[in-house]
């Protein structure tokens, strides 16, 4: 998406004016929508958000909290279990790589020497 | 001059030349005291009168004389014997010498040289000087004996050269004269042998350079043979390197891909878990509405205000709900475009 659907997008959403002038703010002398604009802008959302549901009498138990945290904290292990093994199976491919690399080089540094004492 | 064709020495061999006797010659019709004369010039009579010179000299002038000159004679020939030996002997370490060296490039060329020095194929090694020594002299004594008719002539004559009377010459004369028809013709023989050696040194040398063209030729092309093996092995090794360098760089690029993708992973599990909390405050938000209706409801308070509250919170609730769907859309569906990430990039 870039900077200009994005400011469109916002410009017709239910968002409150302050928090619109907050994310123009955020847009501001921006030419890309990069990762740090859209969590500067997702950031000031749900502060309104948190701030409406406060307003409302909306909260969560903690049960609902930790329920949430919980289900969150398992998909963040899965995700860091499987860059592990991807890191792991990337290092030893490279390791055993860099053995053939070693090998090769020194057959290399042989027939060099093979064509020196050839040339003498 | 044919390969393996051995050179001639300079030794020409007349085998028609006459027979030639390597002594003087005597009178066969002389009377009673010359034909004893003939048979004291054989070995066995010869020994007799050696031995008896002393007692002979004295007894007969004449018949003394001829006694002491055979006497003489035979020493001589035993001095010329001795001088060719020893000439020889120089010419055996050249022989041994060339052979050796000839031997190296053509064994059949040696052989006919040692064939001379050890005709009983003792073993050249294992044979005394002396005997080596006796060997060549007799090849070369044959030769003048039996063939050089020059050589044989110069004898003859070389007690003698300018026909003189025998009988009216001195021993000195006749001892110097041999002497020096001996050392003309041992000369002669060496400088014979020598041009032999020379013609076989020049013929050995030719075939050394032809034997080093032949190896110089086959060095060159196992040098190239083994400079074409060589690049054929870095060729391949280039194309391992090669694939190396694919495997590695496909690697890395899927480790890069590994990180992204954990990293846009934990994002997408972040706003997910922030839209199950909006959620849930939603779903918190419309049982806090049914309940307020419910209440409104059961106490029959159907009054403006009651309805103004419900009909407020509805509208919040409708806002909410809008806000939390567009929070969910920029969660979802708002990714930093292709700009962005190049300029993170660079």
């Amino acid at each position: 998406m870039t900077i200009q659907e994005a400011k469109e997008f916002f410009a017709t959403s239910d968002f409150s004016e302050e928090t619109k002038k907050k994310i123009a703010a955020v847009f501001e002398g921006k030419r890309a929508l990069d990762e740090k604009v859209l969590t500067a802008v997702k950031a000031l959302m749900q502060e309104e958000l948190n701030k409406d549901f406060a307003e409302s009498g909306v909260t969560l138990t903690e049960a609902q909290e930790n329920e949430a945290a919980g289900i969150y904290a398992k998909e963040l292990e899965k995700v860091d279990t499987e860059l592990a093994e991807d890191t792991k199976f990337v290092e030893t491919e490279l390791k055993a790589l860099d053995d053939v690399r070693k090998k090769m080089m020194t057959v290399s540094d042989a027939i060099d020497a093979d064509a020196i004492r050839a040339s003498i | 001059m044919k390969n393996n064709e051995m050179p001639s020495f300079g030794l020409k061999v007349d085998p028609n030349a006459p027979k030639t006797t390597t002594g003087p010659r005597l009178d066969q019709n002389a009377p009673a005291m010359e034909k004893q004369e003939v048979a004291a010039s054989t070995p066995e009579a010869t020994k007799e009168t050696a031995a008896e010179s002393k007692k002979t000299f004295d007894v007969d002038a004449t018949e003394g004389q001829i006694v002491k000159k055979t006497s003489v004679f035979k020493k001589l020939f035993q001095t010329m014997a001795t001088g060719l030996s020893r000439s020889l002997n120089r010419k055996v370490e050249a022989v041994k010498a060339v052979g050796s060296k000839i031997g190296e490039v053509n064994e059949k060329v040696a052989s006919s040289l040692y064939t001379a020095a050890d005709p009983k194929a003792k073993g050249i090694e294992n044979m005394s000087v002396p005997e080596v020594t006796g060997n060549l002299g007799k090849a070369a004594g044959n030769a003048v004996v039996e063939g050089t008719s020059s050589v044989a002539r110069g004898v003859e004559k070389s007690f003698n050269p300018e026909g003189k009377d025998l009988m009216e010459m001195g021993l000195g004369e006749m001892g110097q004269n041999f002497f020096n028809t001996i050392d003309d013709k041992v000369s002669d023989l060496g400088e014979s042998l020598e041009n032999g050696f020379k013609k076989l040194m020049k013929w050995a040398e030719k075939k050394i350079e032809e034997q080093n063209k032949i190896m110089n030729a086959r060095l060159i092309m196992e040098q190239q043979a083994a400079e074409a093996a060589r690049e054929k092995r870095k060729e391949n090794l280039d194309k391992v390197k090669k694939a190396i360098g694919a495997q590695w760089n496909s690697l890395v690029e899927y480790g890069k891909n590994s990180i992204a993708k954990a990293s846009t992973e934990r994002k997408y599990h972040k706003s997910l878990y922030n839209q199950t909390l909006n959620n849930w405050k939603l779903d918190g938000m419309k049982i806090e509405l049914a309940k307020m209706e419910k209440a409104i409801r059961e106490q029959g308070d159907k009054t403006a205000a009651g309805e103004a509250d419900i009909e407020h919170y509805k509208e919040k609730l409708a806002s909410m709900e809008n806000k939390t769907k567009q929070m969910n859309t920029v969660e979802m569906t708002f990714t930093p475009t292709q700009e962005a990430s190049q300029e993170a990039a660079a």
